[in-house]
């Protein structure tokens, strides 16, 4: 039978659309969610970015440029997150998918769809980021949805905040929503689904806290 | 029932965190700041103006009077508004005790001839002293050359021609008081008895006394000058030399001038009512106008009470609790209290080091804090789009926004 997707509806009636996705020989509609979730993602960065979000690395200096100099900066990095939107899309739909499929040999097709899913409930943690910073003046590492507040009290290593920032409770929703569609349509052994998953996390969470400590001066080297 | 303990262990975890967050006194968590209004401190002339109404009067008014002893009044020869200069005619009397007038007229004119000598020899000695060509040699530093620096006589000289000028006038006025009482005398010695007093002064009859009420008549002399009234809170703020904006709107005249004078006594000590203090204004020569001024023209007086040229200024809407939000270099937000100046309309001065061109935020939120980074939004507005390729190092601007997380 074929697979009609539909990225929201997995997240309501779980049970019956993982059912039905094992059942099913054809994923039906996947490049098209695909592209969809893809254009969401560029827009929802665009759109952070075009608020200020994240550009604390640009405001040093920034009181010595002129009205045009400091929101051509903005604009370029605003170029720039957008680029990031598709990249980090592109990367979250395929990389996973891909490392899980030797893992679990699971369809290829299949996996991307849970990715899909994945990426949606990643794009939803994002735009709550929005009013936490813009209100409440806190950036992402320092959601009270995040283990980023425990660690900043704890701690004073920016790295090892940044890595429990991205621990967030939308996270673990994530690996238990992979966890369950992997555990349902794979025989694979439940603690190597566990230990990978947990892996593939580790891993994200180790490359988000290092692509945040890219500061102002690692940029000036690089450009110099 | 596990989904309930999930439940509660989710809300206990969010809880948890909002604690910290609410209660960090020691700065654990980095906070940033969202900026969306800012501007700079700009530079402006301030100044702090006093408005009152004046009035132009005369400056000095001078009185005659008539002793009834000395004869009989018999009749004005001018009117009130009639312009006389010195030596003319003002009134004739008849005279009673032609002895005692001569003898009276005898001292007038000794003591004009005395007053005379003095002017006189005054104008012998300034006409002796000249004005020396002083130059001053300095001694340089390394002691083998000197420098010549010839004063300036200029400013002496032009002192000492304005002194000579007003002893000449002067002098003339006394030699034709004198030549009067000698016409006087004569007119007594030819046995008339009657007297025509002539005016001492160059002016204008401004009150004439019919009923020979003393003062007889009061002469003005020609010039005019601004006056006023200041109320206590007005007297104890303004002060001499404040420059003062004259208008007359009748005549549609604006002139400068400053404060010459100001009474130190109101005109009746009120308890129970405000009391008035008179302010006077000197302004520039009013003859050389194309309009005549009048006495009893009306102008609104404009007083300059403070000025501050090229202060850093704000808008009073910028500060919160005597304070403003500097954005700083190293990308902080940070307050910096201030100490206000003059304010002019919704213009403050901030009189602190706070430099021309330092941002301040507008928009001043509770989630201000000290310290914490800014960000702004993008004002697609503000970019001038033919120049945007040539921004410098864009590309690592694009590499900042691919590489955040």
């Amino acid at each position: 039978m074929t697979y009609r997707a539909n990225v929201f509806k997995v997240l309501f009636r779980m049970d019956d659309h993982l059912f039905r996705i094992k059942q099913a020989e054809k994923m039906h509609n996947i490049w098209l969610s695909m592209l969809w979730l893809i254009a969401l993602s560029i827009g929802v960065y665009a759109i952070m970015a075009s608020k200020g979000m994240g550009t604390t690395i640009l405001s040093q200096g920034a009181v010595w440029l002129s009205a045009h100099e400091y929101e051509a900066v903005k604009f370029w990095f605003v170029i720039g997150r957008t680029g990031f939107g598709f990249i980090f899309a592109v990367c979250v739909i395929f990389i996973p998918s891909l490392i899980l499929h030797y893992i679990t040999k699971i369809p290829y097709q299949k996996l991307l769809y849970m990715q899909l899913v994945v990426l949606l409930l990643l794009l939803l943690e994002r735009i709550i980021w929005i009013p936490l910073t813009l209100y409440a003046g806190l950036d992402w590492y320092a959601s009270p949805l995040s283990l980023g507040l425990i660690a900043s009290y704890l701690t004073d290593v920016s790295w090892v905040i940044y890595f429990f920032g991205a621990i967030s409770l939308i996270q673990f929703g994530v690996i238990w929503f992979q966890m369950t569609f992997i555990k349902r349509l794979s025989t694979v052994n439940a603690h190597w689904i566990w230990t990978s998953i947990i892996l593939l996390h580790l891993c994200q969470w180790a490359l988000a806290a290092t692509l945040a400590s890219v500061d102002d001066n690692m940029l000036g080297r690089w450009f110099r | 029932m596990r989904k309930k303990w999930l439940v509660v262990g989710i809300i206990l975890f969010i809880s948890l965190n909002t604690c910290l967050i609410l209660f960090d006194n020691d700065d654990h968590i980095d906070r940033l700041v969202f900026v969306d209004k800012w501007d700079k401190v700009f530079e402006e002339d301030l100044y702090e103006y006093l408005e009152k109404d004046s009035v132009f009067d005369y400056i000095h008014e001078h009185n005659v009077y008539f002793d009834e002893l000395s004869g009989d009044f018999e009749q004005f020869l001018v009117e009130e508004g009639s312009k006389v200069s010195v030596g003319d005619a003002l009134y004739t009397y008849d005279v009673r005790d032609i002895a005692e007038a001569k003898a009276s007229l005898e001292e007038k004119a000794q003591q004009l001839k005395d007053d005379i000598v003095t002017v006189e020899a005054a104008l012998t000695k300034i006409n002796m002293t000249t004005v020396e060509n002083d130059t001053i040699s300095v001694l340089l530093p390394d002691e083998e050359q000197t420098v010549e620096i010839p004063q300036d006589t200029s400013e002496a000289n032009m002192l000492k021609t304005q002194f000579i000028i007003e002893q000449e006038k002067e002098l003339e006025r006394l030699q034709a008081r004198l030549a009067a009482v000698k016409a006087d005398t004569a007119s007594l010695d030819r046995e008339e008895e009657t007297i025509t007093v002539t005016s001492p002064y160059d002016g204008t009859v401004i009150k004439i006394s019919e009923s020979l009420e003393p003062p007889l008549m009061t002469i003005a002399e020609p010039q005019l000058q601004a006056r006023g009234i200041l109320t206590e809170q007005d007297r104890m703020i303004v002060n001499l030399d404040m420059p003062v904006q004259l208008r007359l709107t009748a005549q549609n005249v604006t002139l400068d001038g400053t404060i010459s004078a100001m009474n130190d006594q109101p005109e009746q000590v009120e308890l129970e009512d405000s009391n008035h203090y008179s302010f006077f204004v000197e302004t520039e020569a009013l003859e050389q106008l194309d309009v005549p001024i009048l006495p009893g023209y009306h102008a609104d007086a404009t007083i300059t009470l403070k000025e501050s040229l090229s202060a850093s200024t704000i808008e009073a809407s910028w500060l919160f609790d005597q304070s403003i939000w500097k954005m700083t270099s190293a990308g902080t937000v940070e307050s910096q209290k201030v100490e206000r100046g003059i304010q002019m309309g919704s213009s403050v001065e901030i009189i602190d080091e706070v430099e021309p061109g330092t941002w301040v935020a507008i928009d001043v939120s509770d989630q201000f804090q000290e310290g914490a980074q800014f960000i702004t939004p993008l004002k697609l507005g503000k970019i001038k789009w033919h120049d945007i390729g040539q921004t410098g190092n864009w590309k690592r601007h694009v590499v900042a926004g691919l590489l955040a997380r």
